[in-house]
């Protein structure tokens, strides 16, 4: 065989044994291909640690030539962010003084506070532009799985997407894979939370067009059975509705509350979708004279 | 055109450097937050020096360990890295001889056509990702960045694969 039609056969077989990988990557979820990127997940990750801890000075250094008007501005966001988080932090003392109390008196479990959590320190070094993921120094050995929830102190930040012995990596909520059940604070009316890429905001959709919908109002996770989210996390503020006649609808766009820029430590709640957990309290709360009536059914759906 | 054992030894040196590279040094130096994808300019530099034969070899390699490290379907990283190499091996009959800024030029051209590629194939198979509002931008730093990257890539690339140097001709 001459060498041009060689050479053509073997960019066919290059070509071929590409497509065959990503059929095989798209059909077997979990399959070897998965188990191979584990293993290579935990060969890179002490490297990927080690550059870190060398390599992050430098990078903000160099950030700080590259992006300075951006630091700039963020820096002013986050100042007026911090003057309005301590105008509203003894509110929320109160808020949440509150909220237990009410539990308690439906005789209801706080399910989010009695999740176990798992600490994580973040190494937010993306290696392509086609993926933004995190990737967190504790892996399967810790009891992360995949699905898992992933917040900082401020909200939800996204899921395990990917778990190796030593590694996990968490797809954060503005991906456009994203989706997770939302529910309106002030209203209770549910809906599906979606990401919409880098930078953009979550857009909440579903949500009946009779539903007075306020910007500023708080949008959590609706932890309906089956999800991989527990009831009540904090997703984001509520900045834009937009209704829609046709569908009778509305389209919400909502603000994560997390910074997702620079995250360092994270909280993976140990929380899976199909384990057999506390109810939580129904949120359509009774009628003064029924209220017996319902922590009953509480205790019994419990059981 | 067949390579040498001394020359695949250093080109799988490189390849391994360029990898170590990518997923250790890259992720901290990124241009207003994106990454500069030095497996894809290794593709097209080894291309646009060597021709089709060795770039899709290197492709092919860069793909796979790529498709390794990242999160994206297997074997995309794969595929586009072969149709770049072959692409930009093509070129390389009309730039050999050429001036080294004009080489430069024309690798930043193929690695931004590389990254649009790889935009198109993730858009064909249903691959959505972050980015992808931002996809112009990805493609104008991307190919900025491998314009500057080539000045000093080429001549560990023309090292490793033991290419003769080309002298411009006005230097002749």
């Amino acid at each position: 065989m001459s060498r041009r039609p060689r050479s053509r056969l073997r960019i066919v077989l290059f070509i071929f044994t590409a497509l065959v990988l990503i059929t095989l990557d798209a059909r077997s979820d979990g399959g070897p291909l998965t188990k191979i990127r584990s293993v290579a997940l935990d060969a890179i990750g002490p490297i990927r640690s080690t550059s870190a801890r060398m390599f992050v000075p430098i990078g903000n250094a160099w950030q700080g030539i590259t992006s300075y008007e951006d630091l700039e501005n963020r820096n002013d966001f986050l100042e007026a962010k911090l003057a309005e988080i301590k105008s509203s932090t003894l509110q929320i003392g109160e808020i949440e003084r509150d909220r237990k109390a009410l539990l308690s008196l439906l005789g209801a479990r706080d399910t989010l506070s009695n999740i176990p959590r798992r600490t994580a320190r973040v190494i937010d070094a993306q290696i392509s532009n086609f993926e933004r993921t995190i990737e967190l120094d504790k892996g399967s050995r810790d009891g992360i799985k995949v699905g898992m929830p992933v917040e900082t102190g401020a909200g939800l930040i996204g899921r395990v997407s990917q778990v190796s012995v030593t590694r996990a990596r968490v797809e954060l909520l503005t991906d456009p894979n994203f989706d997770a059940g939302a529910r309106l604070v002030r209203s209770g009316d549910d809906g599906v939370a979606s990401g919409k890429g880098a930078g953009k905001n979550l857009i909440v959709n579903f949500i009946e067009l009779e539903t007075v919908v306020i910007p500023g109002e708080t949008v959590v996770t609706s932890g309906f059975q089956g999800s991989t989210f527990p009831e009540g996390l904090l997703i984001g503020t509520v900045v834009d509705v937009t209704p829609n006649a046709v569908q009778d609808t509305q389209r919400i766009t909502v603000y994560p509350s997390a910074d997702l820029d620079r995250i360092r430590w994270v909280s993976v709640i140990l929380f899976e979708a199909d384990a057999p957990g506390p109810v939580l309290v129904d949120r359509d709360f009774p009628e003064p004279s029924s209220g017996g009536r319902i922590g009953a059914e509480q205790s019994g759906n419990d059981s | 055109m067949m390579i040498s054992l001394g020359a695949r030894a250093r080109a799988t040196i490189v390849i391994g450097l360029i990898g170590l590279m990518q997923i250790s040094v890259m992720p901290h130096l990124t241009i207003s937050g994106f990454v500069i994808d030095l497996f894809l300019i290794l593709t097209v530099i080894v291309g646009i020096s060597a021709g089709s034969d060795k770039a899709v070899g290197i492709g092919f390699s860069c793909g796979l360990l790529a498709d390794l490290v990242v999160n994206s379907p297997f074997g995309l990283n794969t595929l586009v890295l072969v149709l770049v190499g072959w692409g930009a091996g093509s070129l390389a009959p009309q730039l050999v001889e050429t001036h080294r800024f004009l080489r430069s030029l024309t690798v930043g051209l193929t690695v931004s056509s590389g990254v649009a590629l790889y935009a198109c194939i993730a858009w064909l198979i249903g691959y959505s990702y972050d980015a992808e509002n931002l996809i112009e931008l990805v493609v104008l730093i991307t190919g900025m960045a491998a314009f500057f990257v080539n000045l000093f890539l080429e001549r560990i690339v023309k090292w490793a694969l033991l290419i003769e140097p080309a002298v411009y001709p006005s230097k002749i």
